[in-house]
């Protein structure tokens, strides 16, 4: 049993309008923007024939959006699994009208058996018939049985388009029974395309209602709608097309893309259109193109409800957005009704809801597709083609190319002499002056409210929407303070690059504007170009040296780029302008600080904390620079302002306890410190310095074990920090573990042997673990191992020889090979001898 | 048990692939050892997947004590309905596990008829759906369920008949006019009840969305209807799965070509799902769905917040199974009260914690007895869990948290 196939055609159908009868092949390279939804699509019915599941999908997208190509390629796709039968699919056509209610839908299921299994079709028709014999009450039994007959065992799949039609026409009742159906056959499932999310699967009281996992189809962008061109052009082999889709053509594939609004149909149409890109043709092409349309559109409309009629209508022609209660009054209908139907509307994508700049509470309203609009506009229009080719030229062609075809057209003007010709040059003369006057009309509209839009989503937050919104403005409105503008966000994005980009674009328009030229310094700052920002700054100075701000961006670059005593300089010039200047107070203490001079970086900070009490690092700062003037009681009590201005979950807490720790510690109050640090702990486990000063502190306290502890923690943190080694091997030798101690000295010495300090206290542990007389040979034998060698240890290396061969090994001559005052030593000291 | 290839997608899922419920499963068995079971829960919370698991199993395992399911929706007569009853009775038959004699049924049928019809198909030879059956339905599903019950009785076993969307039904039959046929189905299965009580050997599920006490509150506002048929049943609560179960439900979902950013993070990611969506399974479904819709598959961190940000803020399946709580109000209860339960509601979904009943009522500018009723509609509607405090005062909070975010967000 091989499935029928009607699938022949090639691109020419294609282009034609739409994918019913065109070959696979084709289909699938014309997949831009829906690969990947096919391929779920695809790997849903393979989960249905392989896994034993159910898919229920419902496809959702406005007509022309591509949802028969997507059914038809995922029918191609899984052609194995049809002709294998694993799979049964009932394939409903798209022009398959005429269902009435549950039965036709059954029936609808069997005619689609019969349609796509040809050698099952006589045996179909048979039972047909013993079916239309049945009594009526009870024909969708015998219906659903003949199905789950014909099927069997195997998984029976249901591909459906506007299945938002077919559940308004099977009503409450038949959904019910349908669902019904679905949960006792158990292995049915459905993949249904809609033009819109059907009232009857988002109400809670309706059968379907949650019932399907739905797949919103996204409008192509522009640059899948370039593709999508590109690759018809490509299946073409049209070279010509091909080199103007990749320079000239792409300004008017976006212009396009913006009339369709990613519409793959339309776009598909307007192909064509591409094709007749001449002056002279395009008049002509237009209105062909708009009454081939108009057909296609007239059903989009006729359809509708009249009040939803009316208020397209009415809505086509106002042109621009409209407030619902015009809408309400000039269609009249009443304000309960309109809503509803609005909202229909809305649901159907025929019209956009578009918030109201004026009024928050208020909503306009506009037609979803400029094409729709002009179409509706062809049966109005009073005025010829005018108007309509005016606005068609006004959105297709930039302000730029609109000046230089007028120009052209009154140069052919001035030397034609022929009347008619004359006159056929005026229209296109006065066409271009009419465009030209709506795309200046059309454009001040959009910029201001592109401006707005931007605004708003400065003040949400949301850079990124608002650089995106800035894209949109039409290049003719782009001025300075619009460069500015976006270079302003981009400053607040953090993309400092571009910022400089566009600020010196706005510069460019308009030279004088010190704002601009003070943010192209921060801008040049942030990307670390020092030289350039003090330029900038030190050039809006000289305009207006009495701003504090000015000066004190100027003292940070100068900072920044190491020239603290100018910068020392710019930041008093600012705190001279404006006194209260906290973070300038703030700055000048941290060049203080870093200098060391500490008595003046307290006074800075003192200023900035007394002005914004708030002012966390400042109070942080003060606690560092008093500590440093050994002011430890002010120092205090700044570290305390600091950890009270924060949160206690503040991200600095633990660095600030551990400072106070120091202080303590400073001030040999050792319980504090120690308090001090295991608060710094209890803030951050993993503050290393934390756990090794506590440590320290438990050592000075003579708590050996704690300290011990603590060490390992800190060591667990760092474990190649040359300090912890030193302070564990500290922490033993206070504790006579000699072995431990010299384990721990070596470690620190390995990691840096040029620490005087470790090696000291190693060497001097050594003699003490000699002095002990607690060794044996093979501690020696390792010991003596390490020291070899090591010059820093030479004298103790041998040591270690000579008091292992002489305790362990009774070779006492081993004792001359050492000088005379080292053997005195030696004997006195460490084998505890009396010697003279 | 092994995890298996399960779909992304909801809507109906084939009796072998339900996932976990076990444990509801036995519990609903161990009631129905001495009674009759009423679920009432709202929609696409897993009531007629746990159901459908149940009779299959039983039939699959072979069990002694065998279910039976029916589905009622878009059985639009009482003619209708006792054809679905007795064609689904048939097929089970053809089966061989269900043996029904049905011989009072056909006498019943042929003192009516006289003739069988017809026209025959296959080994289907009799409708009911006939004007002069009409007055004598009651007597054929008495006998046919009496029939059952003789049956059970002779083997020594029990049968469960399994009535899903019954209130639904009902619903409808009220709402287009038919609410006499209503209250005389609900006398029947009142009756037949106690006709099969003494051979024990029938018991009854009733399963439905809307909740069986709104249809009959409102057969006794509108149609002066006084019967209890459900007094003798006991209620079941389906609840969230089993933590087990709903981590099971993932694995299998992940075996539908999911990846995670980091393999080591698979079990994180499934634990930080099920949390969100409160073991919910629909929800879970719906969390994988977005994933894969949206994000290719790829389970990470961000994509799963995505997941969810989706699954919340958009307008989807999903979205629509929430808003079905604002409808159900709408739908099923007169406008003021609706309108005070919605405020009930916002003010609970910015609570931080359960809110007092006392507090409710000083936060709401409406009759405190008015609310008190709301609160205990919305509570015995499952929007809400009731809990007591140290005071003994009832206290009232959202009965899912993901449930309150998605009102907290778009309707508070």
């Amino acid at each position: 049993m091989i499935p029928t196939s009607d699938s022949k055609n090639g691109l020419s159908t294609f282009l034609s309008f739409g994918a019913k009868s065109v070959q696979p092949a084709i289909l699938e390279k014309m997949l831009v923007g829906r690969l990947q939804t096919a391929d779920l699509l695809e790997q849903y019915a393979r989960q249905i024939a392989d896994n034993g599941v159910n898919n229920q999908v419902f496809i959702v997208g406005p007509r022309g959006s591509g949802k028969t190509h997507l059914l038809r390629v995922l029918y191609h796709r899984i052609t194995d699994l049809v002709q294998e039968k694993r799979v049964i699919v009932a394939y409903f056509a798209e022009e398959e009208y005429g269902i009435s209610g549950y039965l036709d839908f059954l029936i609808r299921i069997i005619n689609a058996f019969m349609r796509w299994y040809d050698v099952d079709k006589p045996a179909l028709e048979t039972q047909l018939n013993i079916l239309r014999e049945t009594p009526e009450s009870r024909q969708e039994y015998i219906a659903e049985k003949l199905i789950s007959d014909y099927v069997g065992d195997k998984p029976l799949l249901i591909l459906s388009e506007n299945f938002d039609a077919i559940l308004e026409a099977l009503g409450r009742n038949g959904q019910g029974k349908l669902r019904a159906w679905l949960y006792r056959h158990n292995r049915i499932s459905i993949m249904a395309t809609a033009q819109a999310t059907s009232p009857d699967l988002g109400r809670e009281d309706r059968p379907f209602y949650g019932f399907f996992s739905t797949i919103k189809l996204k409008k192509l962008s522009y640059e899948d709608s370039l593709t999508l061109l590109t690759t018809l052009a490509e299946t073409e082999k049209n070279e010509k097309m091909l080199t103007h889709l990749a320079g000239k053509g792409r300004g008017q594939v976006r212009a396009i893309h913006e009339l369709v609004k990613g519409n793959h149909r339309l776009l598909v149409t307007f192909y064509e259109f591409l094709k007749a890109d001449t002056l002279a043709d395009l008049s002509v092409v237009f209105m062909k193109t708009m009454n081939d349309l108009k057909p296609y559109y007239e059903t989009f409309i006729r359809f509708l409800p009249a009040q939803q009629q009316k208020i397209l209508h009415y809505l086509a022609l106002a042109k621009i957005p409209q407030k619902g209660t015009d809408i309400g009054k000039n269609c009249f209908i009443a304000t309960a009704s309109l809503t509803k139907q609005l909202s229909e509307l809305q649901r159907r994508h025929l019209i956009d809801a578009l918030p109201d700049f004026t009024d928050k509470r208020n909503k306009l309203y506009d037609v979803s597709e400029p094409l729709l609009r002009i179409a509706i506009e062809i049966g109005e229009q009073r005025e010829g083609i005018t108007a309509l080719f005016v606005d068609f030229m006004a959105l297709w062609y930039s302000h730029d190319e609109l000046k230089t075809q007028k120009a052209y057209f009154e140069s052919l003007y001035l030397v034609e002499e022929r009347p008619s010709q004359k006159q056929k040059l005026y229209y296109e003369i006065y066409a271009r002056e009419k465009a030209l006057e709506l795309k200046t009309h059309i454009e001040s509209e959009s910029a201001s409210s592109i401006l707005k839009a931007i605004f708003k989503k400065l003040e949400s937050g949301n850079f990124e929407a608002a650089i995106s919104e800035a894209e949109e403005m039409p290049l003719s409105r782009r001025d300075a303070n619009y460069h500015f503008l976006v270079g302003y966000t981009y400053i607040l994005q953090g993309k400092n690059v571009e910022s400089v980009q566009a600020i010196l674009k706005a510069i460019e328009l308009d030279s004088d504007n010190s704002e601009f030229i003070k943010h192209l310094g921060v801008a040049y700052s942030r990307i670390g170009d020092y030289d350039n920002a003090i330029e900038a700054y030190k050039e809006v100075i000289q305009a207006d040296p009495g701003d504090p701000q000015t000066w004190y961006n100027l003292a940070i670059a100068l900072h920044s780029k190491g020239d603290s005593i100018d910068a020392t300089d710019a930041y008093k010039k600012a705190l001279h302008l404006k006194p209260n200047f906290a973070e300038a107070w703030y700055n000048l203490g941290d060049i203080y600080r870093s200098k060391q001079n500490y008595e003046q970086a307290i006074d800075a900070y003192r200023n900035a904390t007394e002005l914004d009490k708030e002012k966390r690092e400042a109070w942080y700062n003060l606690g560092i620079s008093y500590n440093a003037q050994k002011e430890y009681y002010g120092s205090i009590d700044a570290y305390s302002k600091a950890l009270n201005t924060g949160s206690e979950a503040s991200v600095k807490n633990h660095v600030i306890w551990n400072n106070l720790g120091i202080v303590y510690g400073n001030l040999g109050d050792l319980n504090k410190a120690g308090l001090a640090y295991t608060k710094a702990i209890e803030c951050n486990s993993n503050d290393f310095w934390a756990w090794n000063n506590l440590g320290v502190t438990n050592l000075s306290k003579g708590l050996f074990q704690k300290a011990i502890s603590n060490f390992q923690k800190a060591h667990l943190l760092r474990p190649n920090e040359h300090g912890i080694w030193h302070n564990l091997g500290l922490a033993y030798q206070a504790q006579r573990d000699y072995t431990q101690a010299i384990m721990y000295y070596q470690k620190a010495s390995e990691i840096d042997p040029k620490q005087k300090e470790t090696n000291d206290r190693l060497a001097a542990t050594v003699i003490d673990f000699l002095k002990s007389n607690k060794t044996d040979t093979a501690e020696l034998i390792d010991l003596e191992v390490w020291f070899e060698g090591k010059s820093t240890f030479s004298v103790l290396s041998t040591y270690i020889n000579i008091y292992r061969r002489v305790v362990f090994d009774k070779e006492e001559k081993a004792l001359y090979e050492l000088p005379k005052e080292q053997r005195i030593f030696f004997e006195r000291e460490i084998l505890r001898r009396n010697v003279e | 048990m092994k995890p298996y290839l399960i779909s992304t997608t909801t809507g109906s899922i084939p009796d072998d692939k339900i996932v976990g419920r076990d444990r509801e499963i036995e519990l609903l068995k161990d009631l129905l050892e001495s009674q009759s079971v009423v679920i009432d829960e709202i929609r696409r919370m897993g009531k007629t997947l746990l159901l459908k698991k149940f009779a299959y199993l039983s039939v699959e395992n072979d069990e002694p004590n065998k279910a039976l399911y029916f589905i009622f929706q878009g059985t639009d007569s009482i003619n209708s309905l006792t054809d679905v009853i007795l064609n689904e009775l048939r097929q089970k038959e053809k089966y061989g596990w269900l043996k029904v004699q049905m011989h009072r049924c056909s006498e019943l049928y042929h003192k009516i008829r006289g003739d069988k019809a017809s026209v025959k198909y296959q080994d289907i030879e009799f409708s009911f759906a006939l004007p002069d059956f009409k007055i004598e339905w009651k007597k054929a599903f008495r006998a046919c369920i009496e029939d059952l019950a003789d049956h059970q009785l002779a083997k020594g076993e029990r049968l469960t008949l399994i009535f899903d969307e019954l209130p639904i039904m009902l619903w409808e039959w009220i709402r287009t006019g038919r609410a006499a046929d209503a209250m005389a189905f609900l006398d029947l299965l009142r009756d037949l009840h106690f006709s099969v009580k003494n051979s024990d050997r029938i018991r009854f599920i009733f399963c439905g969305s809307i909740g069986m006490q709104v249809v009959l509150d409102k057969l006794k506002q509108e149609h002066q209807y006084t019967g209890e048929p459900f007094n003798h049943m006991q209620k079941f609560q389906l609840p969230p799965m089993g933590e087990a179960d709903a981590l099971f439900l993932c694995e299998c979902l992940y075996l539908a070509h999911f990846q995670c950013d980091q393999i080591a993070s698979k079990s994180a990611y499934f634990e930080d799902i099920i949390e969100r969506c409160n073991r919910l399974p629909y929800f879970i479904h719906s969390v994988f769905h977005n994933l894969k819709h949206n994000a290719q598959g790829i389970l990470s961190n961000p994509t799963i917040n995505e997941a969810f940000e989706t699954l919340l803020k958009e307008k989807s399946a999903a979205s629509d199974v929430f808003e079905q709580l604002h409808q159900r109000l709408l739908i099923y209860y007169p406008q003021n009260s609706a309108k005070l339960m919605r405020s009930c509601l916002n003010l609970l979904s910015k609570a931080s914690a359960p809110m007092s009943e006392q507090d409710i009522k000083t936060a709401l500018s409406f009759d405190e007895d008015d609310v008190q009723t709301a609160l205990n509609l919305l509570w015995r509607d499952d929007f809400l869990h009731r809990t007591f405090d140290e005071q003994e005062n009832r206290a009232y909070a959202f009965r899912y948290s993901l449930i309150k975010r998605w009102w907290k967000l778009n309707k508070a």
